[in-house]
């Protein structure tokens, strides 16, 4: 009589299936159509966010022919198409198919964390720039006593919270994809031992 | 189909060219027969990406959720039991490397190359399941995804296809996991 193998014997303590299949009842549609709506939401607030900084901008061009208002509108116009072509070109071909294989899935996630990487770098030049042009600006207004202390502060109170807000967001993806790069880089130095 | 639980690539090509109420419904058919088959390998994949019983049901939704996604992607270039292990696997990498703390370390594992010579009936002996499935977690992720894929009787031109690398070196990962495995199920 033959000796099953050890392979056979790992194989059959292997298929004793666990007690433990006790799956959650998953509306799988559902589900699949509710990040659908997040991730267009996304696009969306995004797009609508991007518009209404250049809508701004011309508003306030169109009521006041000056010339700083002119720079200020083409600083705006350019930083926030700059930002929308960087991020169509920073994320290009870098969807996740789920069916590759994992060998190339693990590269198309590094790739990934490396755009996260590159976003967040470009987000704090962003940030960096738009604050060296609204900071000075505004209070230079407020000085020669053309902006009045509420709107000027209230203006500054807004910029400081979408700073922070960025910056906190921005912390995390960082923090996120190095995190990410360093489970990959493991992976890979398994890959090769 | 349904019955015999088996789905082929052509009846899934299908599922794109339809209306989407139609589409839908033959989506969920063709999505029940085909976790009808690999259901249970897929329980024992995620038990062998995670521990823990509610990430591990965490992580199985997140592999049904990523197969219901990519199922009317599938046009048929490699099988169908392929592409989902392809999928679940690659939805287990994400949740290991997501996974904020790590239970296992690699610093803690034997010597891979470790030649000491091992009572192999011991082993037959003493292997059940729960004591596998926490050697299986200890190994390196990707021994670990050899040895399960092996243990589900994929051959090793399907395993080479499913992680994307040789034959020769899924033969070589499956001689390096066997090893570790033994030594674990050995000093357990």
């Amino acid at each position: 009589m033959n000796t099953p193998s050890e392979l056979e014997i790992w194989r059959a303590a292997w298929k004793t299936s666990p007690a433990e299949r006790s799956i959650k009842s998953l509306d799988l549609h559902l589900e699949y159509r509710r990040q659908e709506r997040r991730l267009r939401i996304r696009y969306i607030f995004n797009a609508v966010f991007a518009v209404l900084l250049i809508c701004l901008a011309a508003v306030d061009l169109h009521s006041h022919h000056r010339l700083e208002v002119l720079i200020w509108a083409l600083v705006v116009w350019i930083t926030t198409l700059g930002a929308t072509a960087f991020n169509i070109w920073n994320w290009r071909t870098l969807w996740k198919a789920a069916d590759k294989s994992v060998l190339d899935y693990a590269s198309t996630f590094e790739k990934q964390c490396l755009a996260s990487l590159r976003a967040v770098w470009f987000t704090y030049s962003f940030l960096a720039v738009q604050l060296a042009i609204a900071v000075p600006w505004l209070t230079l207004d407020f000085w020669r006593h053309e902006l009045a202390a509420v709107p000027y502060m209230l203006s500054m109170g807004f910029l400081a919270v979408l700073s922070i807000a960025f910056i906190v967001s921005c912390r995390r993806m960082r923090s996120r994809a190095l995190l990410d790069l360093k489970q990959i880089e493991e992976f890979r130095r398994d890959l090769e031992a | 189909m349904l019955n015999s639980g088996r789905v082929s690539g052509a009846e899934l090509n299908t599922i794109a060219d339809d209306t989407p109420a139609r589409a839908r419904s033959r989506l969920e058919r063709k999505y029940e027969a085909l976790w009808s088959e690999y259901g249970d390998g897929l329980v024992r994949l995620a038990s062998s990406y995670e521990s823990v019983c509610d990430a591990r049901e965490d992580l199985l939704q997140e592999i049904r959720l990523a197969l219901w996604k990519a199922l009317p992607t599938f046009r048929g270039d490699c099988s169908l039991r392929t592409f989902v292990y392809r999928v679940a696997h690659n939805r287990g990498l994400t949740h290991v490397w997501r996974r904020k703390t790590q239970t296992q370390s690699s610093a803690e594992l034997p010597d891979a190359d470790d030649p000491r010579p091992s009572p192999e009936a011991t082993v037959i002996q003493t292997a059940d399941h729960s004591s596998l499935m926490d050697a299986i977690r200890k190994l390196p992720i990707n021994y670990r995804q050899v040895i399960t894929m092996t243990l589900e009787e994929l051959p090793q031109s399907e395993i080479a296809a499913v992680l994307g690398i040789s034959e020769n070196n899924v033969a070589v990962r499956l001689n390096r996991a066997r090893k570790l495995l033994r030594a674990y199920l050995e000093g357990k």
